[in-house]
């Protein structure tokens, strides 16, 4: 249970942006360090997050704490994540004039970002070279993109898509393998 | 009043936030008129904080938009209210989709949507990478101000290089790396 607290009290100081970038600080820590998550498994949470309503940094500390420890360990690492981005924003309102003035501060906070673009790319190319292993793989990721940064397609709607897809494909291939199957029985 | 106001529409948000980040801006920013409290250029103005400083976005803006309703109190509540639909959907999804994993359904819904997934968070890149290494983005600078500047911003450039090689080539720890960047840019830029 201290696990999870103290892995989300961090995620919640550096996650810099939206929900997605908490996923390089994430990979590394439930994949590489407490071995909590295949590449896989930590995919497909990432998916599903996103695919539900609500923020989505909210929805990642909630299904990881829920696998780990179950509701209460939701619980615990929702409060953990929501904590350390609220009382930063109490200390921003109180003390604005001072802070954005201190030159010191923004560059640590550009420094930040610019950090945490990196972060990203390097999470991208590394589940990419776990999950991205044949044509589809690369036109599935590379159409996913496109959807949303250009044609400006809902997220979730973009993961939906793509869930009806696997589901349909898991389908039809059920089908073939009964189908193969029978034959096979047919010519005994 | 206000605060159970507060409370219920940052549940509404929660509720209805997909994608969670800079996707509810809009939404949040309709939301809080009825509160009339909060201007167009202060909003503009947190949007922009809340990109640059520590914590998920979403709820960085339930944070200062409670706060300036209704203070400390109005920040909690704004902050749960947000959380907390989420929180439900989430747990109650689990619980179901964690008995169902092995069948083939699920698993060919997730086989289907792993490589979009890269691609998904590939997009966070576009979010992020405006404000962090196109132009300047300052702290408390407007929001519409730091996404219409586009002079490239070399030093920042480099560190996002760095970066990508620190972990991927040294399997460096991702906190230590931001904390190292962080300290580098408050030296360059000062």
């Amino acid at each position: 249970m201290w696990e999870l607290i103290v892995v989300f009290l961090k995620l919640g100081i550096f996650t810099i942006g939206g929900g997605i970038a908490m996923v390089p600080i994430l990979q590394d820590v439930l994949i590489r360090e407490k071995k909590w998550y295949t590449e896989q498994e930590f995919v497909d949470m990432i998916a599903i997050c996103q695919s539900l309503p609500g923020v989505v940094a909210i929805n990642m500390a909630t299904y990881v704490g829920y696998k780990r420890k179950g509701f209460l360990g939701s619980v615990v690492s929702t409060l953990a994540i929501v904590l350390p981005s609220w009382l930063i924003i109490i200390l921003i309102c109180k003390g604005m004039a001072v802070l954005s003035d201190n030159t010191y501060l923004n560059g640590a906070l550009a420094g930040f970002r610019a950090a945490a673009v990196g972060l990203i790319i390097a999470a991208v190319i590394s589940l990419g070279k776990m999950i991205i292993t044949n044509a589809w793989s690369v036109a599935a990721a590379i159409s996913a993109f496109v959807l949303i940064v250009f044609l400006h397609v809902d997220t979730a709607i973009v993961i939906l898509i793509f869930l009806a897809l696997g589901v349909l494909s898991a389908a039809v291939n059920r089908k073939n393998l009964a189908k193969a199957a029978d034959e096979e029985g047919g010519d005994r | 009043m206000t605060l159970l106001q507060l409370f219920l529409t940052f549940m509404k948000i929660g509720v209805l936030g997909y994608g969670g980040g800079l996707a509810i801006i809009a939404l949040v920013y309709d939301s809080i008129q009825q509160f009339g409290t909060i201007s167009e250029e202060q909003f503009a103005n947190w949007v922009a904080i809340t990109q640059v400083t520590p914590g998920p976005v979403g709820l960085n803006i339930a944070t200062f938009t409670g706060y300036g309703t209704a203070g400390i109190i109005g920040s909690v509540v704004a902050t749960l209210g947000v959380a907390i639909p989420a929180f439900v959907i989430v747990s109650v999804v689990c619980k179901v989709l964690f008995k169902y994993m092995n069948s083939w359904g699920v698993q060919g819904a997730l086989t289907g949507v792993r490589p979009a997934t890269i691609g998904l968070v590939g997009t966070a890149l576009v979010t992020l990478v405006k404000p962090a290494v196109v132009g300047d983005s300052r702290l408390g600078a407007s929001y519409i101000a730091a996404l219409g500047n586009t002079s490239l911003d070399w030093v920042a450039i480099g560190i996002t290089a760095i970066t990508v090689y620190l972990i991927m080539k040294k399997k460096m720890n991702p906190i230590i790396v931001l904390l190292i960047m962080g300290a580098a840019g408050a030296v360059l830029q000062a």
